[in-house]
């Protein structure tokens, strides 16, 4: 979809639940029982579940990502899955495979995801301890991996880094690579941002500096940049250095989310049961189980501002190497427009190490 | 392609052929309209062979149509001659490809 006046809801996610069994300190969204209860919310039942993607299908979604929490976790997950894997959506699950039970791997066998993403989150049962509070999370993950690896799915491991377990790193690669190949490497989210809809883990205290961050996502930049600062590698003279202008001026007045997609052509309806335009969003939404899925999607652009105009960020000269977005600006500074000083030091280091090797 | 021609296709796909067998979509593909396409999305057993989506162009649309219901190959071709306004020949020869494709994906059944 290339504008906001063609908006179809071809990509939705299903966060069916926000609890999990695993207390990791990054998750942005993660909630208990007591906190559901302090928001005076409610999961959605099973039957609620199922309804509302009946409705989805019928508007025309055809990526569902189940995801939660931990969508394993809900004692009624194969009932929901075995309902919406009937559907006719390309469905992917993501999971931490700590509670791969043999209920789960028959319902697997009988309707395999299209794509399953398994979270890993160390290369130890110390990491997952540590990080996840689970002594033998690593055991477990590896026991889930196995079970989950005799499916037709497509698979994705995925992480995140942190401080806890950035020293894991090149072991979960290596592992990722043993179990899968080279060519489906390890999936390092990109950045955690701060805590959202009531999450309770304390995910901007443990996350990477912004510089251990870039350091981390652009290793191979980093690693040459160290190599020169040393004298052990001397670039050419550039023949003509690289140049950024500003990227292009957005319109004053238009969709919000005009770059990604987000409330375009995808959704997320989160464990509450609200419906956002990503599942990065910390506010702005409508509420599909009682309005409706269809009038809920038409309605969710007006839940966020009608303007697109970053001023804050007009003359930054590290603008183009930055990362935010909308919803990453609105969890970092609780406004849909404000400076997130992380997301800034990051794009500040990317810029320092390609000005310092007169790249730029 | 000859009656026999496309039984040995059929048979290296792993099917039995006589004239009067019925073909018939598996049910491990749901046909989907997105964004004003038609679409067969694999689900169960379909995921295993073909982890993804075809896209229908109208002639395999009225195609898998008919063969969601049972059909011969003669129905078939009579089916899309009708639908297309096109000689019986060329449906004929569509109609064969389409069988041995689809039979070489396993996506339809003979009975």
């Amino acid at each position: 979809m290339s504008s906001a006046e063609s908006r179809k809801p071809l990509n939705g996610t299903f966060e069916l639940t926000g609890r999990c069994n695993l207390s990791c300190r990054m998750c942005l969204i993660r909630v208990d029982r007591q906190k559901i209860q302090c928001l005076g919310s409610r999961e959605r039942t099973a039957e609620e579940w199922i309804g509302m993607a009946e409705q989805a299908a019928k508007a025309g979604t055809l990526g569902l990502l189940l995801t939660g929490g931990e969508v394993l976790l809900r004692s009624d997950f194969c009932e929901i899955y075995e309902a919406i894997a009937q559907m006719g959506f390309l469905i992917t699950v993501y999971t931490n495979a700590t509670l791969v039970t043999d209920r789960v791997m028959e319902l697997f066998r009988k309707y395999p995801p299209h794509k399953i993403g398994v979270t890993m989150y160390g290369a130890s049962n110390n990491t997952y301890q540590k990080l996840c509070g689970c002594n033998d999370g690593y055991d477990r993950f590896t026991e889930g991996i196995e079970r989950l690896s005799v499916l037709p799915s497509l698979f994705e491991i995925r992480t995140t880094i942190v401080k806890d377990n950035w020293c894991d790193l090149r072991a979960m690669q290596q592992f990722t690579k043993q179990k899968f190949g080279s060519d489906k490497p390890l999936q390092i989210s990109r950045f955690v941002t701060k805590s959202i809809r009531g999450g309770i883990a304390c995910a901007g205290q443990c996350r990477l500096t912004s510089e251990e961050n870039a350091a981390m996502i652009y290793s191979g930049l980093a690693g040459l940049y160290q190599k020169v600062k040393n004298g052990e590698v001397r670039l050419p003279e550039p023949v003509e250095k690289f140049s950024f202008r500003q990227r292009r001026a957005l319109p004053e007045y238009g969709c919000l989310f005009q770059h990604c997609g987000a409330g375009i052509d995808q959704y997320t309806i989160t464990w509450d049961g609200s419906m956002y335009a990503c599942e990065l969003m910390p506010e702005g939404c409508t509420k599909p189980f009682a309005i409706g899925f269809q009038k809920a999607w038409e309605e969710l652009p007006d839940c966020y501002p009608q303007s697109r105009s970053m001023k804050v960020c007009e003359e930054c000269e590290y603008e183009p190497f930055c990362e935010s977005c909308p919803a990453v600006r609105k969890a970092e500074t609780g406004d849909f427009f404000g400076k997130p000083e992380y997301f800034c030091r990051e794009a500040k280091c990317v810029y320092d190490m390609l000005k310092e090797m007169h790249v730029i | 392609m000859s009656d026999k021609e496309l039984a040995v296709k059929m048979e290296e796909a792993g099917y039995q052929f006589n004239n009067s067998c019925i073909y018939r979509s598996k049910p491990h593909y749901i046909m989907r309209e997105i964004a004003g396409e038609s679409i067969l999305v694999s689900v169960g057993d379909g995921v295993a062979d073909f982890c993804g989506i075809v896209k229908l162009n109208a002639s395999a649309k009225v195609i898998w149509n008919t063969l969601q219901n049972g059909a011969t190959k003669e129905d078939l071709i009579q089916v899309l001659a009708d639908a297309f306004h096109i000689p019986e020949e060329q449906a004929k020869s569509d109609i064969e490809k389409a069988l041995e494709l689809l039979a070489q994906k396993r996506m339809i059944v003979c009975e």
